[in-house]
């Protein structure tokens, strides 16, 4: 221990320990540094006494506020309630073809769908609905399994491949993973599918190819390729591609035969708001 | 075991003892390995049995050979240069990780890695936060601690080998978590992911580290503990309450990696985040306060500013920060009176908090002008300053109204960085640069010109970081509360994602240029290593006061 | 001796000062013991010249932006608010001018605070603390605060001699004008604060009234009380323990920064000087305190550099003063 010194820079004394040559000042606090430590206490004492705080054996103390998160929650709740009602009801009463007719009430209907579809639907179909590799894009004028806004209404309460017993369903075949046609039977149809969709291809393959599709695939894509809604065979003379549009998406499709799954909604959402959607959805696609 | 330290001839005691742990440690190793039916257990196995043939290998050619006999006449500085060491390789690794799953979150098409599943942002995230705050962080304390509680005791370290047990046992708890956030083995708790197996070593490793830490206290040769030595002890002792408490667990089996929370529900979450909060408390907070308690006043060559506030703001934050956790989970299933009780100790902790920044920086008064010479001081100082800024900002943010906004957003984000940047990463760098010279006995170090460019770029990178955040924080609290005037949510979650994309992009910038600055440090701190010794020999004061025999 | 803004770059021998004038005055401020130490007060003194002239100027100019741009008005279309500088918290928009805002563009004000972050460190880097001595809202507001307090009190003598004299009539008049002033200053500043979130002149109207929003009232009381709190009791204390700006600005300023210093190799040795003494073989600096009594961080500038300072230069106007008295140069005739 060494003595009490006083430090010559500050003029302040030294509490007289000293570590590694590290020693103290004996600076009493700062004033300010007090009145401030009180004033927070003050106000977590104000806060105590205004909101629930302390618990004791019986419950706790609500405080004089009376506030509580799950009264707000719920009275929130019925706040947005009231503010959706009005129109929430002639929603639920009207027919998709009434509230495509009405336009305030179609505002309304897309407003809903807007909110809906961003936070449910996006996360497959993209934010604008354009989809992706595998994800229907919903803004153009193909649909797979029909584009009128009953069938969008329907495809979203049943779903596609869902668990829902009314699900829309489709299988194609993996014709090249489970060997039900050879390789070179799958590169022909490649090639006719190309021609299909009005690309250059070889003419050999697709004259070969021809009686394999109007055998294996004419059943469900129709004769000429053009698709079906009701069993969802998917255009093939068009140019729009769910899983890829070049030789080796088009085989690997043929080989795998991939479908997606659509969840059904009808457990998440009310009737309303699905016909909400699907006003929405219909909107901003094109045609049908 | 100091008995080992002055008894000549023969094995030291604490070599044996810890050659003896470490094969049953193999033995044990190898049983769990062997009749494990669980891959990720059995991997894990096969790093606890290397770990523990490698230290038995080295142990025994240290004893055959006669080495392990600590000379009481000098520090025991072995283990923290090689603490150093790992602190700046595990911090340059966890920020390069931090940077990673920045880009991934700002370009999510370019670095999105779907044939390495372990290379996805939800593993790489708990390596990051773990990588910086325990490898990073922790290293530093246990390396400062050593330091700084044999200088101010005057004694060497206790226990013999037990320093270099609690410096390689904390490696392994570091190699076997990361590995584990990799393959998935996780508890899904925030900064105690690790599972139960890894957190029984953790255990065991950090009561070592408590009685090391005792044990020199113990020996101590000066009549008073110093101030840095009670900040260090909170430290040592609150994560041991914290670290037990929040992982009781119980396994699916004991060759199984799996276990389950001994809590469930609100329950579990309060425990989470009691302990969550309290590692920002008592690991980041009294952890480095007590570094800057050390390092600020050598460093300065002034006197601490009052020892009486370090006495009653001390006290204050231990008290008052224990309670804080439940502002976490406002707006929670959490019942709404916990919530204001956090929320208002919380605001009762601005002063304690504040109370540790202002006995660092009133310390300079009088050694001011030390700031335009010496570039590592400027490096202290900035701390300091991020320390108060954050530790308002905390308060601030746990009052339930702004919570409303800030909750889930990048403000918390950008609040936990400018503490983890500024306050955290910059008292380290300082005392780092500190103690490099001093353990490798050199009069200064390679360049301060390279100190100075550290510190203007990762100042900057932190600057760019926190702004990007705190906007980006409070445009999504924005976005997320604004409803149509029908009623229903303005903006889905995805908009809002994709709305913060330029945010994202600053942030991943700034991390890069933080990151540049400590790859400048780690260059700086070797070739500073790599120069000839040119210091004098210890003076008496450098030197532990003798051990006195048994 | 007169203080100047130097660029040079010999450190200062350290630790071989005089115990300085600050601490002096605290060691007799403070007889020890007390857990608690008030704050010392600082009456600082008037002082005239370029560098005071120039606060006034950034005083009323700051001010007047800070009071007068809510009421800016401008012409939008349709519904929206025709005030030029909007922060519409409800609608979640922010008008300025020709600019408005959506919640999801707030990214500007990234690059915004970015670039005025970077500004204000190379600012910092080559000219020193000039946010600190002249644009900071804490040293404009107590810089008014002060003024005010001289209109009442009168300068930095009769200040102390009021403070120190018992209770009377004329000191109590005294006080409760300026804390009336003050508190009225308040008021004002956190009155237009709340302007800049609601329209200006609705707002002025319902705020009477009791018509407003709670939040309005609540910011307005918060603004009054801290402005009232920090410019007029805490001051000083503020920048020298609560901000964490000055420690970063420390941290930037290198030897090629600007500062206010005191120039050691014209001052000393200091000392007393008479009329007509010769002035070789000795310093400038005839301490004559003016420098100390004008500074309102309560420090002795040559003391050496100092973390309280906060570079206003005020110093340099009093030592000018003094410089032509006793036929000196000043510090820019160097």
């Amino acid at each position: 221990m060494s003595p009490r010194e006083t430090d010559d820079v500050s003029g302040v004394e030294t509490t007289g320990h000293e570590w590694d040559g590290i020693r103290e000042l004996d600076n009493p606090l700062p004033r300010w540094w007090l009145w401030t430590f009180y004033a927070c206490i003050v106000v977590a004492i104000v806060y105590w006494v205004l909101m629930p705080a302390w618990p004791g054996l019986h419950g706790y103390t609500h405080g004089t506020l009376k506030m509580s998160d799950r009264a707000q929650v719920v009275r929130d709740l019925d706040a947005l309630k009231t503010q959706r009602s009005a129109e929430g009801a002639q929603l639920r009463n009207a027919s998709l073809e009434q509230i495509e007719a009405d336009p305030k009430l179609q505002a309304y209907a897309l407003a809903v769908g807007q909110s809906i579809f961003g936070d449910n639907c996006a996360t497959c179909h993209g934010t604008g609905g354009t989809g992706g590799k595998g994800y229907p894009n919903l803004r153009d004028d193909v649909w797979l399994w029909g584009g009128t806004p009953e069938d969008i209404q329907h495809t979203i309460t049943v779903g596609v491949r869902s668990d829902h017993p009314d699900a829309r369903f489709s299988q194609m075949p993996a014709f090249g993973k489970d060997q039900l046609l050879p390789a070179e039977q799958i590169n022909d149809l490649t090639e006719y599918v190309v021609a299909l969709s009005h690309r250059p291809a070889n003419a050999g393959a697709v004259g070969r190819a021809a009686p394999i599709f109007q055998a294996n695939c004419a059943i469900c894509h129709g004769p000429e390729g053009k698709g079906d809604p009701t069993k969802g065979a998917p255009n093939l003379t068009d140019k729009d591609w769910l899983y890829g549009a070049d030789r080796a998406d088009i085989h690997g499709q043929i080989w795998n035969g991939r479908g997606g799954v659509m969840p059904s909604w009808q457990k998440r959402f009310d009737p309303e708001t699905i016909k909400a959607l699907a006003v929405y959805i219909h909107a901003n696609a094109a045609g049908q | 075991m100091q008995q080992s330290l002055v008894k000549e001839g023969g094995a030291p005691l604490d070599a044996v003892i810890l050659l003896a742990f470490t094969c049953l440690g193999a033995l044990g190793a190898l049983l769990a390995t062997a009749f494990s039916a669980d891959p990720l257990f059995r991997f894990h196995g096969y790093v606890f049995l290397i770990a523990f043939i490698v230290a038995a290998g080295v142990l025994t050619v240290g004893i055959s050979s006669g080495r392990f006999r600590g000379d009481p006449k000098s520090y025991e500085d072995g283990v923290i240069r090689a603490g150093v060491i790992a602190t700046m390789f595990w911090g340059v690794v966890g920020m390069l990780v931090g940077v990673v799953i920045a880009a991934q979150l700002s370009f999510p098409r370019i670095f999105y890695f779907p044939e390495f599943g372990w290379l996805n942002f939800g593993r790489l995230r708990p390596l990051h936060t773990s990588g910086v705050i325990f490898a990073f962080g922790g290293n530093a304390l246990i390396a400062t601690s050593f330091y700084v509680v044999q200088r101010t005791c005057r004694a060497r370290l206790a226990g013999g080998l037990a320093g270099w047990f609690v410096f390689w046992g904390y490696q392994l708890f570091i190699v076997l978590a990361a590995t584990g956030y990799l393959l998935g083995v996780t508890q899904g708790q925030e900064y105690a992911e690790p599972e139960w197996y890894i957190d029984l070593w953790l255990t065991v490793v950090w009561v070592a580290y408590l009685l090391v830490f005792l044990g020199t206290i113990w020996k101590r040769k000066e009549p008073h503990i110093y101030v840095a030595n009670w900040f260090y002890l909170a430290f040592i002792v609150t994560i041991a309450m914290l670290h037990i408490v929040n992982n009781l667990a119980l396994p699916v089996g004991l060759l199984n990696h799996r276990s389950y929370s001994l809590f469930a529900g609100v329950q579990n979450a309060l425990t989470q985040w009691w302990y969550g909060h309290n590692a920002v408390g008592f690991f980041l907070t009294a952890g480095f306060l007590a570094i800057m308690y050390y390092f600020v006043p050598k460093r300065a060559e002034r006197p601490v500013y009052s020892y009486r506030l370090s006495i009653v703001h001390f006290w204050a934050l231990i008290f008052i920060y224990i309670w804080a956790g439940p502002h976490h989970l406002h707006y929670t299933a959490l019942p709404m009176w916990t919530q204001t009780l956090g929320a208002t100790f919380s605001i009762m902790l601005w002063m304690p908090s504040w109370g540790g920044m202002i006995n660092g920086l009133m310390t300079l008064s009088g050694a001011w002008d030390k700031l335009r010479t010496d570039p590592v001081m400027r490096m202290l100082v900035v701390s300091i300053a991020f320390y108060g800024m954050s530790t308002f900002e905390g308060p601030m943010m746990s009052i339930r109204e702004v919570n409303a906004l800030s909750h889930y957003t990048d403000w918390t984000i950008g609040h936990v960085h400018s503490g983890a940047l500024g306050w955290v990463g910059f008292v380290t760098f300082g005392a780092m640069y500190c103690l490099v010279p001093w353990l490798w006995k050199k009069d200064r170090l390679y360049s301060d010109r390279l100190v100075e460019w550290h510190f203007w770029i990762a100042t900057t990178g932190i600057l760019l970081y926190i702004t990007a955040m705190w906007v980006s924080g409070i445009m999504e609290g924005l976005m997320w509360r604004e409803y149509t005037p029908q009623g229903f949510l303005a903006n889905s979650f995805v908009e809002t994602v994709s709305a913060k994309h330029v945010e994202n992009i600053v942030r991943t910038i700034g991390g890069l240029m933080y990151l540049t600055g400590a790859l400048i440090m780690s260059y700086n701190l070797w070739r500073t290593i790599r120069m000839p010794s040119t210091s004098k020999e210890d003076s008496a004061a450098a030197l532990p006061a003798m051990a006195v025999a048994s | 001796m007169t203080t100047v803004i130097d660029r040079t770059r010999t450190p200062e021998p350290e630790g071989s000062g005089p115990v300085s004038a600050a601490a002096r005055a605290r060691k007799k401020a403070d007889p020890g013991g007390g857990l608690y130490k008030a704050r010392t007060p600082i009456y600082p003194k008037l002082v005239h010249g370029r560098w005071r002239n120039i606060k006034w100027a950034l005083l009323i100019l700051t001010l007047g932006i800070y009071y007068i741009t809510p009421w800016i008005r401008w012409d939008r279309p349709g519904h929206l608010p025709d005030q030029a500088v909007l922060v519409d918290f409800t609608g979640r928009r922010f008008y300025f001018f020709f600019i408005q805002l959506w919640p999801q563009e707030v990214y500007f004000l990234t690059g915004l605070l970015v670039m005025a972050a970077l500004a204000l460190f190379l600012v910092t880097a080559l000219f020193g603390r000039l946010w600190c001595g002249y644009a900071c809202p804490q040293t404009v507001w107590t810089d008014l605060y002060i003024y005010v307090e001289r209109l009442f009190e009168g300068d930095r003598n009769a200040r102390m001699k009021l403070d120190a004299s018992p209770m009377s009539f004329n000191k109590a008049w005294r006080k409760i004008g300026k804390h009336a002033v003050w508190l009225g200053i308040a008021f004002g500043t956190g009155g237009a604060w709340i302007f800049y979130f609601h329209d200006a002149p609705t707002l002025i109207r319902t705020f009477w009234v009791g018509k407003a929003e709670m939040t309005a009232y609540v910011s307005c009381a918060v603004l009054t009380g801290t402005t009232y709190v920090f410019a007029g009791w805490m001051r000083e204390q503020v920048c020298t323990y609560m901000c964490p700006w000055p420690r970063i600005q420390g941290a930037m300023l290198d030897f090629n920064s600007l500062q206010v210093t005191y120039r050691k190799d014209r001052g000393e040795p200091r000392g007393p000087h008479k009329k007509n003494e010769p002035w070789t073989g000795r310093g400038d600096c005839i301490d004559c305190n003016a420098c100390v009594v004008a500074c309102p961080m309560g420090i002795d500038i040559r003391d050496g550099s100092q973390l309280e300072c906060i570079n206003c230069g005020l110093c340099i106007d009093a030592c000018d003063e003094i410089m032509q008295r006793v036929d000196r140069p000043r510090a820019d005739r160097l």
